[in-house]
């Protein structure tokens, strides 16, 4: 073997040599080889963390600017947000079972993140939240791995599943909307005059997509929002994937009855209810309750 | 309620990109992060300057960065190990670049240090020879330091290593073989004289 071929045979056995499970089996190596090998057996124990005056100053300084970004990120205002889970490999097993069974657990867990003045339960995987307002009109941005879609009757933001890239894809027909999604899309056979379908917005979340569909009137929108919440299917047996969806507002919210559903009015221009782990939302600017009832039961 | 969790819940066995997406989604999980990657850091920083002092100060500043910069990490673009150390290489680059030459404390200040500590013989001795093998290291080429420090003060493996100098994984490999044996060589000439 030349140099080259040792260098890369040294390369190899290195890793294991620093995590000191390597033993020497090369006594048939070149002297060079030996001694390489010797100093790495000698830097690869060598530590000079014990020698730092700051370790501890420091950690408690870095987590005291963490929590002030973290105050600074949750000055937000109606938005809608999802939690997603994904539980993968069989250690997980005790957990895969309480959500699957008992999904209030996580949907308690993320409401709890809150300080909610009002909260409305939606669904197993769904609620509707009243906060406290905050400092700034502006939400600041939350993940840096989040989709975020601004419409007129709110924010709405989520994250894409591991290994997908956080992208809306947008489409001007339910059809091409409807070959992209694994569940069935709803089209409305009422709406007031003058509304016709302009976009479709299709945000990756937990393994499924949020779907927002737009229809344009001549000034304002009215949206219909489709947000399959609870276990979601994933290509990877071993991985379960899932989202909870949560809205969260500054403004008012209201329970309402929505032909014997609990159903929220929030912030005076969207109606939202949730069937089967599917959360619906019809919203417009100048929508009435009336109006929005009337466009959601009209749903196919 | 200060503590919000919105975001990713990701439950697997712990790794190095599960600690950065938990703490991007939630900053107190940073302890973790700093935890996990705060030896190496050092490791890293003292190999490439020398003196514990300033390899306090840079190493904290590369966690402030860290810290800031960390919503810009998108883990399908590399491994956080590697986004990290690329900002710890930086800020050291900057530092030595001010310093203009690349001063180190004599072996004798060193050993004043060492012995002014008030510690136990063993651990005097102990960082009188990490002193002296830093000393020797510090003779060594620019590019021949950095890869002993990302080999044994970061950790990295050759392939990062590779990626981060802009080097074939082989031409890393080879490079790290040279200098371990030129190292060996220098220390052998230093226990002669």
């Amino acid at each position: 073997m030349n140099e080259e071929d040792w260098a890369d045979y040294f390369s190899r056995e290195l890793d294991g040599l620093i995590s000191q499970t390597e033993k020497d089996s090369t006594r048939s190596a070149p002297a060079d080889f030996h001694e390489a090998r010797q100093v790495a057996t000698t830097l690869a124990q060598l530590n000079f963390s014990a020698e730092s005056r700051q370790r501890e100053k420091l950690r408690r300084r870095l987590l005291a600017q963490a929590h002030q970004s973290q105050e600074a990120q949750m000055k937000m205002l109606h938005w809608r947000h999802a939690l997603t889970w994904s539980i993968i490999g069989t250690v997980t097993v005790l957990m895969l079972t309480l959500t699957l069974f008992y999904p209030g657990g996580v949907a308690a867990a993320a409401q709890n993140v809150y300080d909610a003045l009002r909260s409305i339960v939606l669904g197993d995987y769904s609620r509707a939240m009243q906060t406290k307002p905050s400092a700034g009109n502006d939400p600041a941005p939350l993940l840096p791995d989040m989709w975020k879609i601004r419409t007129e009757i709110g924010n709405f933001a989520g994250n894409a599943p591991p290994g997908v890239e956080p992208l809306v894809r947008s489409v001007t027909t339910l059809e091409e909307a409807q070959a992209l999604v694994n569940f069935h899309l709803t089209t409305p056979t009422y709406l007031p005059d003058g509304y016709v379908l302009r976009e479709v917005k299709l945000a990756p979340i937990g393994g499924t997509h949020w779907v927002l569909s737009f229809y344009g009137g001549a000034v304002h929108d009215i949206i219909i929002v489709q947000m399959p919440g609870g276990p979601q299917p994933s290509p990877n047996p071993n991985e379960v994937h899932g989202v909870y969806d949560g809205i969260i507002t500054t403004e008012p919210i209201e329970e309402i009855d929505f032909d014997g559903r609990t159903a929220a009015w929030i912030d005076g221009k969207a109606l939202v209810w949730s069937v089967d782990n599917m959360t619906y939302e019809v919203g417009g600017v100048g929508l009435t309750p009336t109006e929005a009832k009337q466009i959601a039961r009209s749903l196919r | 309620m200060d503590t919000p969790i919105l975001g990713t819940l990701t439950l697997t066995p712990i790794d190095e990109e599960t600690l950065a997406k938990r703490a991007q989604a939630d900053r107190a999980a940073f302890a973790a992060v700093y935890d996990h990657f705060f030896r190496r850091v050092y490791n890293y920083v003292r190999y490439r300057v020398g003196e514990a002092e300033a390899a306090d100060d840079l190493t904290a500043q590369i966690f402030e960065q860290v810290l800031r910069h960390l919503p810009k990490y998108r883990p399908h673009r590399g491994l956080f190990a590697a986004w990290l150390f690329r900002i710890a290489r930086t800020a050291i680059y900057d530092y030595l670049r001010q310093q203009r030459r690349h001063p180190r404390l004599s072996l004798e200040a060193l050993e004043d240090q060492a012995s002014n500590q008030l510690e136990p013989d063993q651990q005097v001795e102990e960082r009188l020879h990490r002193a002296y093998l830093l000393n020797v290291i510090a003779t060594l080429s620019e590019r021949e330091q950095e890869i002993i420090a990302l080999k044994f003060g970061a950790g990295l493996t050759n392939r990062q290593i590779a990626d981060l100098l802009k080097l074939s994984q082989s031409n890393a490999g080879v490079i790290l073989y040279r200098t371990l044996g030129k190292l060996r060589g220098l220390l052998h000439a230093e226990e002669n004289r």
